[in-house]
């Protein structure tokens, strides 16, 4: 998205899926994106900048057939907690600790249900917990800090890669719009019909043995 | 002491619809890493992830990672492959670069990930979308395929097969009777 939207022209756009407006669902996009990923030893010798370690990672599926869907109801993405739970795990970190986080939201609905499943709130309050301006910078986790999939593109091998430089910048104090002193940052990916979830999270210090 | 995985840095190419071959778009978002890394130098790099779902489809290019590695000036000696999760592609190339290096099969490892999806023909990346979906069982569902995708795909097919084909059919004798061996 290249150029200004206002509210009233997104709620006016095109009916894809009713309530989904055209601009509630993520552009198909040409791109690419690349990182390094290197261990803290040989990094010191290439930056000054603060070390971004990878602290924990979970990739989670349990069905691909959607009639094997495993939760109550669509909005019920027992798959998404599971793999968020590992992540946490992994990292030792709670859910209260991740300062950032770019979530996949191909749809605005998912934004809305990830950051539910993901613990940023309670289930059923991630409609509320997005509208009153908990996700915006200054919120309690501000998501999609870059504009996410719905305002980026969602070029597919490169989305990951992009989410985990804007985590990145984010914690050495440098993306475009910075969250004050970030130190731990969470990226999530959805893939194919909902089947798999996957989940990384960075922080300014290693996971202590 | 253990090894600790850390992400050193990162670029990325223009976004959107652009008049550009797959390959371009890495190059600039290479381009783009590098220059965020004023010490590092493709050469020092001694291993490539390309998390690509669509290059096969959309680039007519599958074993995506030499092609890569070829372009963006790297010689890679730990790992050079391809990976694919397709919306995930990038993050599991990123997991599986945290288990190379911290485990001491890599030391430098380039992840990177791009897909060039705009194609002359709008309806073949919805048709494509199918393939990204459980396809035996959801696919005949209707699951994610646009209305009236498959026939207008089976019609397109047929029509280019049968231009293609029928000139060759009218004069070679190997067309004519392809079931016989050539003499």
């Amino acid at each position: 998205m290249q150029k200004k939207l206002t509210m009233e022209e997104a709620m006016a756009a095109a009916v894809v899926a009713p309530p989904l407006t055209l601009y509630d669902c993520c552009p198909i996009t040409d791109g690419a994106a690349v990182c390094i990923i290197t261990t803290d030893e040989i990094a010191k010798k290439y930056t000054d900048r603060p070390l971004v370690y990878i602290r924990g990672t979970a990739q989670h599926t349990d069905h691909s057939v959607t009639g094997n869907w495993g939760g109550k109801h669509f909005a019920d993405w027992t798959h998404l907690r599971t793999a968020a739970k590992v992540a946490y795990k992994r990292a030792k970190l709670a859910p209260n600790d991740i300062d950032v986080a770019q979530t996949h939201d191909c749809f605005s609905i998912s934004e809305v249900i990830e950051v539910e499943e993901l613990g940023f709130c309670e289930k059923g309050e991630g409609g509320e917990f997005c509208m009153s301006g908990q996700i915006n910078i200054g919120g309690k986790v501000p998501v999609n800090t870059d504009g996410g999939l719905l305002a980026v593109g969602h070029p597919f091998g490169a989305t990951g890669i992009r989410q985990g430089v804007e985590i990145m910048k984010q914690l050495q104090g440098r993306a475009r719009h910075q969250v004050k002193d970030a130190r731990f940052g969470l990226t999530h990916n959805l893939s194919g019909m909902n089947a798999e979830h996957t989940i990384l999270i960075y922080g300014r210090e290693p996971v202590k043995e | 002491m253990s090894r600790k995985a850390v992400i050193l840095g990162g670029g990325q190419c223009k976004w959107g619809v652009r008049e550009a071959h797959f390959v371009d778009l890495f190059q600039e978002a290479a381009k783009a890493c590098f220059d965020d890394i004023p010490g590092l130098k493709p050469k020092d790099v001694d291993g490539l992830i390309v998390a690509t779902s669509y290059a096969g489809r959309c680039s007519f290019q599958v074993n995506t990672a030499p092609v890569i590695a070829e372009r963006l000036g790297m010689k890679p000696t730990s790992i050079c492959t391809r990976c694919d999760t397709l919306c995930a592609g990038g993050s599991t190339g990123i997991i599986l670069a945290k288990g190379l290096v911290e485990s001491g099969n890599a030391d430098i490892v380039a992840v990177s990930g791009g897909e060039k999806l705009y194609v002359p023909q709008k309806w073949e990346i919805f048709y494509s979308e199918l393939a990204s979906i459980d396809h035996d069982w959801d696919g005949p569902h209707g699951m994610a395929a646009r209305k009236n995708s498959l026939p207008l795909f089976q019609l397109q097919t047929t029509t280019t097969l049968w231009i293609t084909l029928w000139p060759r059919c009218k004069k070679s004798s190997p067309w004519k009777k392809p079931w016989q061996p050539l003499s």
